[in-house]
């Protein structure tokens, strides 16, 4: 294991959970895929952590734990006003597709 | 340390206790009304500490308190203060066509809550306590968007906004991410030293490019600005009042924050960057403007076009850029807020239309007047409060060279003009039929006497301006 | 650059490995189309009842979205317990945090929690009806 497997993996995980956004239409599914991307800049948080970053000299290391752990603080709490609002929007439509999200427009 | 030292810390502490002293309120109160005083005495408090208070700078480990952290406080203060004064006919029954809205005491706190993380975010001395703020000043919107109870409009600009926020702070985490490979650090002060010690790393760039993403999106910059038009339509109208004037102030912030201090050094290769950015945001914000009909959906747009004007201020120098900035979002909000109370008042019989505004020369000839002023302003017209605001960020982007930008600026603040004129027209177009004189309570006729006289105050009178210089340049 | 062709060494060989597995035994296995025996319980397994989707209660909802929260905040006492045995000596910015300033940030953070979780409480949040 070295950074550049963990970088590589999270820019994967960061494209599948693009990928997924753009073209999932269940707005759960959308949610998810959002959490991956996040959960891509955790892996690169705690990689940079881990191994020391491309930078020259002796790195802060402690810092990008505790920001990782902030972000998952901050995520959960997004991820469970998301949920609220899909609950708003099935009570409203009954259904959680995304692109039969139409209602607005000029 | 002692406790003397906490003085310049009183703002932020005291927001927080009022956001909870809000909430708690609300469990008791049956009406919300006394939430609805609570919150207005308590920002006007902050206000004015926040000007006539303690002028001291202090470091709090991360949390800095600057004069000019001080200036965009103040500004969001006041921004909130007239987004509350603007929601109170929403929470009225029958005050507004589209349906009255409920729970007023945690529409409050939820402002508050906004606004602490907007405070944290210009503190911000270190990229968590940045993220956090931006996070903090972002997640309440996305459950005020949806507020309008019932309706189905509101819930899907909520869906719309958590999605397309959700992604954006998921592009800036990964932006950070990289910043913090780059730099081994979260301190502005040693990220500061180590952009100017290896500009040229790539993972840097990465950064920066995901970093400028995110907040694009948060600003609503074009190509990015695509959820704002449903957002700002679908939200109840002060929840759009308070995103196009508060966060944008807030992103702008952002923006600035990391844009003109910790990265200064990298600004000058993002020239292109923002240039291409501030072009795309004009065209794409007055085309869109155009065809609207939706006075909601116009503001969202327009919104966008000046977005596109403020950008020029990042391609100027850090002080300059900064007072202009904030010069600009000040008339922005003065502006934007006098047209909001205009929505606000015909909105109670009618849709926030264009149409909803036929005919209120007869029905209300001061508003109608009020009006032109606006949209005048708006478009930059010159003894107006807009025109100063343009003109500082134009002389900003001038003061480095950039004539041709300056050029397409002007160009695009003249078509502008067009359609904001449009909206005039509608107001002077008599409605057939019998037009009903419009009543005006004295909460409203005190706000927009404020605003329309602050509209040629800050137009004329080059003091708040230089006064807001020297403070936000600091 | 050795790293990145050690990587891709690495997944197509994983590709391959598997994919040959896939294939391998698609080719062997013998194939009996019959779904009615193949989809009882296995031994003492319990016959399936009704769909998998069922609705949940909201209230599950509003339970889990609290307890989410505090689950989370619990973590970061973990931190700030760190940083109060070191407190006292300057910091990388050059201020000197006390203990009894680290001490009172800690209380107002679980007096804020503590505030929510009343609010919710208030609000009804925690009743199961």
């Amino acid at each position: 294991m070295n950074l550049t497997a963990c970088l590589l993996l999270s820019a994967a995980l960061f494209s599948i959970g693009a990928y997924g956004l753009v073209t999932r239409r269940n707005m759960i599914a959308a949610l998810m895929s959002l959490e991956l991307m996040v959960n891509a800049a955790l892996i690169n948080f705690i990689a940079f952590a881990r191994f020391g970053g491309t930078h020259a000299g002796q790195g802060d290391a402690q810092a990008g734990s505790l920001f990782a752990l902030f972000a998952v603080a901050v995520t959960a709490a997004e991820m469970a006003l998301a949920l609220a609002i899909v609950v708003a929007v099935h009570r409203q439509r009954r259904h959680l597709d995304i692109r039969e999200l139409d209602g607005l427009h000029g | 340390m002692t406790l003397a030292e906490f003085t310049p810390l009183l703002p932020d502490l005291l927001l927080l206790a009022l956001a909870l002293a809000v909430l708690k309120i609300d469990l008791w109160s049956e009406d919300g009304e006394a939430g609805f005083h609570l919150t207005w005495i308590g920002l006007a408090g902050l206000a004015l500490l926040l000007a006539f208070g303690s002028r001291s700078d202090a470091v709090f480990a991360d949390y800095h308190i600057t004069a000019a952290s001080r200036v965009w406080k103040l500004l969001f203060t006041l921004a909130t203060l007239a987004t509350v004064f603007l929601s109170r006919p929403y929470f009225r029954a029958g005050g507004n066509a589209r349906g009255t809205l409920a729970k007023s005491g945690a529409f409050f706190g939820l402002l508050l809550l906004c606004m602490q993380g907007m405070f944290a975010l210009v503190s911000a001395g270190n990229l968590i306590v940045f993220y956090l703020g931006l996070e903090l000043a972002t997640m309440p919107i996305y459950a005020l968007a949806a507020y309008q109870p019932r309706d189905a409009d509101s819930a899907e600009a909520g869906s719309k906004y958590v999605l397309m926020g959700g992604f954006s702070s998921a592009l800036t985490l990964f932006g950070i991410s990289f910043l913090y490979g780059a730099t081994g650090s979260l301190g502005f002060p040693a990220l500061e030293a180590a952009v100017r010690a290896a500009p040229a790393d790539p993972a840097l760039w990465g950064g920066i490019f995901f970093l400028l993403g995110g907040l694009g999106f948060k600003l609503a910059m074009a190509p990015l600005h695509m959820w704002a038009p449903d957002v700002y339509q679908g939200a109840p109208t002060p929840v759009m009042a308070f995103l196009s004037v508060a966060s944008k102030a807030a992103a702008v912030a952002a923006l600035a924050t990391l844009f003109l201090s910790p990265l200064n050094a990298v600004r000058p290769d993002l020239a292109p960057c923002f240039a291409a950015a501030a072009v795309l945001s004009m065209v794409a914000g007055n085309l869109g403007a155009m065809r609207q009909k939706d006075l909601r959906r116009f503001v969202a747009y327009s919104s966008v076009a000046q977005v596109g004007y403020m950008l020029l201020a990042m391609l100027g120098e850090g002080d300059g850029s900064r007072a202009a900035l904030v010069y600009n979002l000040v008339t922005y909000g003065v502006t934007g807020f006098a047209l909001y109370f205009i929505m606000g008042v015909i909105g109670k019989e009618g849709p926030e239309t264009m149409s909803g505004l036929r005919g209120l020369s007869r029905r209300h000839p001061g508003l109608a007047v009020l009006l032109v002023l606006c949209m005048f302003s708006l478009a930059g017209v010159p003894p107006l409060a807009g025109f100063l605001g343009k003109f500082m960020l134009f002389s900003a982007a001038a003061a480095e060279g950039h004539y041709l930008l300056v050029g397409i600026a002007v160009a695009n603040a003249v078509v502008s003009f067009y359609y904001y004129m449009l909206v005039v027209k509608e107001a002077y177009i008599a409605p057939p039929g019998e037009a009903a004189a419009i009543r005006l309570r004295p909460l409203q006729i005190m706000v927009l006497w404020g605003l329309g006289l602050a509209l040629l105050v800050l137009g004329v009178c080059p003091a708040p301006a230089d006064w807001l210089a020297r403070a936000a340049g600091n | 650059m050795t790293e990145y062709i050690i990587i891709g060494v690495f997944a197509l060989v994983g590709i391959l490995f598997a994919g040959a597995a896939m294939v391998f035994s698609r080719l062997a296995a013998p194939r009996f189309p019959d779904v009615g025996k193949k989809l009882n319980s296995y031994e003492s397994g319990e016959d399936a009842i009704g769909s998998a989707r069922i609705q949940f209660k909201i209230g599950y909802y509003l339970f889990a979205l609290v307890f989410l929260v505090f689950d989370v905040e619990a973590v970061f006492l973990f931190p700030v317990l760190g940083v109060l045995r070191s407190a006292g000596s300057a910091t990388a910015s050059g201020s000197i945090l006390s203990p009894l300033f680290v001490w009172c940030e800690l209380l107002l953070f679980i007096a804020i929690l503590a505030f929510a979780l009343f609010y919710a409480w208030k609000k009804k949040v925690l009743e199961w009806e």
